[in-house]
């Protein structure tokens, strides 16, 4: 029995230009030194000026899926799953979710490179939210599936960068979690590691876990996901199948890179 | 937007129970039951933290013990030439009997203050609760009260100096310190997220609280009703009450102001965590 295990209603979430509450005090004070001299205009960077980085997004994930979310930088893909994973709330509408989400995950986020390997196993998957002897448990399967068995006990800032990400996303894919959301990790590392993610994504959602993937490349977006959809400034503007988004998504790069002049303008 | 999406076949009989994300809603387990579930994450943070101290000095946990060693001497140089008096103790023990204290609150104190600024990078990417880290900044840096504690029994023992009974109030008096540091750390980390002006105060405020705090005097020299009323500085408490319970009532007996420096660390203690729940959600987008 398959379920809705994310459902995204009209999601908005919008951020005040630069500092906005540094800039508030620094303001206040001077224009508290200037007043004598020059009467306040009209502040340009006050709070009312929002940028939104996500507007009106209403889209569902059934459970087992694997979706990929495709777009342009800013588009506005990672601060979806960060309002997913409740690192930050929505200004405007609602998310739905059934099941643990596992934390975003880029490469190494809370490594600390004069901890060892197995030190840091310890450490990250602590941070991410799994108790000491859950890790203890599942040591010997991340380390394997990592490969990076004789460097264990050695500190991570040895680690070329590749055993660093390895060692990454065999934590974060070991987590005991209903949702798994991924931001371009896959991007890095070499072709047969990043088959074994591959493989392991899919087992994932075989086993009815959902997974969110972030990604340009297109290679994974369609040998991997049974959906896509695609972000333009902050808005959903296209789901489908994998095939088509990747095609809508490059005619929107081409038409963006054949007139750069016009949007300079 | 919704389309037909394919049956996925899971061994789901039945879906995991629902969580709403709204706007202004909080992850719900933001209460301090919380700090409980995430216990193991508080232990590795203050494991890790203790661990990479002292990893990359040369004389490494004796840090610890030179500090106080140093600014010891060189206040009993300058009580010899002013001629301070603090009564029946000898000069460098009864300063001793403060520094320990004060070693670990600055060292805890600004650890805390810096604490959510030098977790930005996990902050941004993955929820927990938050309070964790200054908790874990706090609890981490009491190692430096244990090593620069071992310096107290030879002191005591070369100046001939019997402890007393008071000594089982020690403890009583670490916890003070511990939430001294975190009480007046919760604040200044909050407000670092916002103002990065904190970095820069900090130095200037922890060197005046030192001033303020009777390490190289003794508050008993302080006309009244001024020691009561700089008991409002926690660490007045603190000194006085660790000194007390140390060297017994030869050096200093207890006083209104320990209880005035109490009420003041649970009023910053609670004022603290309001503050920071406050902004907890923030953080992420601020920091």
């Amino acid at each position: 029995m398959s379920y809705t295990a994310i459902s995204v209603q009209e999601v908005g979430k919008s951020f005040a230009f630069g500092y906005d509450k540094t800039r508030g005090a620094r303001q206040a004070l001077e224009q508290a030194l200037r007043t004598p001299f020059r009467k306040a205009g009209p502040d340009p960077m006050s709070s009312s000026e929002r940028f939104w980085a996500l507007r009106d997004v209403s889209f569902e994930v059934a459970a087992g899926e694997i979706v990929g979310i495709v777009g342009h930088n800013g588009a506005g893909k990672s601060v979806l799953l960060k309002l997913i994973s409740q690192v930050t709330s929505p200004t405007l509408g609602r998310i739905e979710i059934r099941g643990r989400v596992a934390p975003l995950l880029e490469v190494g986020t809370g490594f600390h490179p004069d901890l060892t390997g197995r030190e840091n196993i310890y450490l990250n998957g602590v941070i991410l939210g799994m108790r000491r002897e859950e890790v203890h448990r599942r040591v010997d399967e991340i380390v394997a599936f990592a490969s990076i068995g004789p460097f264990l006990d050695m500190p991570i800032k040895r680690y070329s960068s590749g055993m660093r990400m390895r060692l990454a996303f065999a934590v974060a894919a070991h987590l005991d979690r209903d949702i798994f959301l991924l931001d371009e990790v896959l991007a890095v590392g070499d072709r047969d590691f990043q088959d074994k993610c591959l493989g392991r994504l899919r087992a994932l959602a075989a086993d009815g876990r959902t997974v969110l993937l972030v990604s340009h490349g297109d290679y994974h977006i369609e040998s991997l996901c049974s959906r896509a959809v695609l972000f333009d400034h902050g808005q959903l503007v296209a789901a489908g199948r994998p095939a088509e988004i990747n095609k809508i998504y490059e005619t929107m790069r081409n038409k963006a890179a054949d007139a750069p002049e016009g949007e300079s303008r | 937007m919704t389309e037909a999406v394919r049956a996925p076949s899971g061994p789901y009989a039945d879906p995991p129970p629902m969580t709403v994300i709204e706007a202004g809603s909080t992850a719900d387990d933001r209460g301090f039951r919380a700090l409980w579930t995430h216990r193991d994450l508080f232990y590795m943070l203050a494991v890790r933290d203790v661990k990479l101290r002292y990893q990359h000095t040369a004389v490494g946990a004796a840090w610890a013990l030179i500090q106080p060693l140093l600014i010891m001497l060189v206040l009993t140089i300058f009580a010899t030439a002013v001629g301070v008096h603090v009564g029946n103790i000898p000069y460098p023990l009864y300063v001793m009997g403060g520094l320990v204290p004060w070693t670990y609150f600055t060292h805890a104190f600004t650890s805390t203050t810096n604490s959510l600024v030098s977790h930005s990078g996990i902050i941004q990417k993955i929820y927990f609760p938050r309070l964790i880290i200054p908790l874990a900044a706090t609890v981490a840096g009491s190692i430096d009260f244990l090593v620069a504690g071992l310096l107290l029994p030879f002191f005591m023992v070369a100046y001939g100096v019997r402890p007393t009974l008071t000594l089982f109030a020690i403890p009583a008096f670490v916890v003070m310190a511990l939430a001294a540091a975190f009480a007046l750390g919760l604040w200044l980390a909050v407000l670092n997220v916002r103002y990065r002006d904190v970095v820069n105060a900090l130095p200037f405020f922890t060197q005046l609280l030192f001033f303020a705090t009777p390490i190289a005097y003794s508050s008993e020299r302080i006309p009244e009703p001024w020691r009561t009323i700089v008991g409002l500085n926690p660490m007045v408490g603190v000194v006085d009450g660790f000194r007390w319970a140390l060297l017994g009532a030869r050096a200093t007996a207890l006083h209104m102001s320990t209880l005035v420096s109490v009420g003041s660390i649970i009023a910053l203690l609670i004022g603290g965590l309001w503050y920071f729940r406050r902004h907890e959600p923030a953080f992420a987008d601020e920091i």
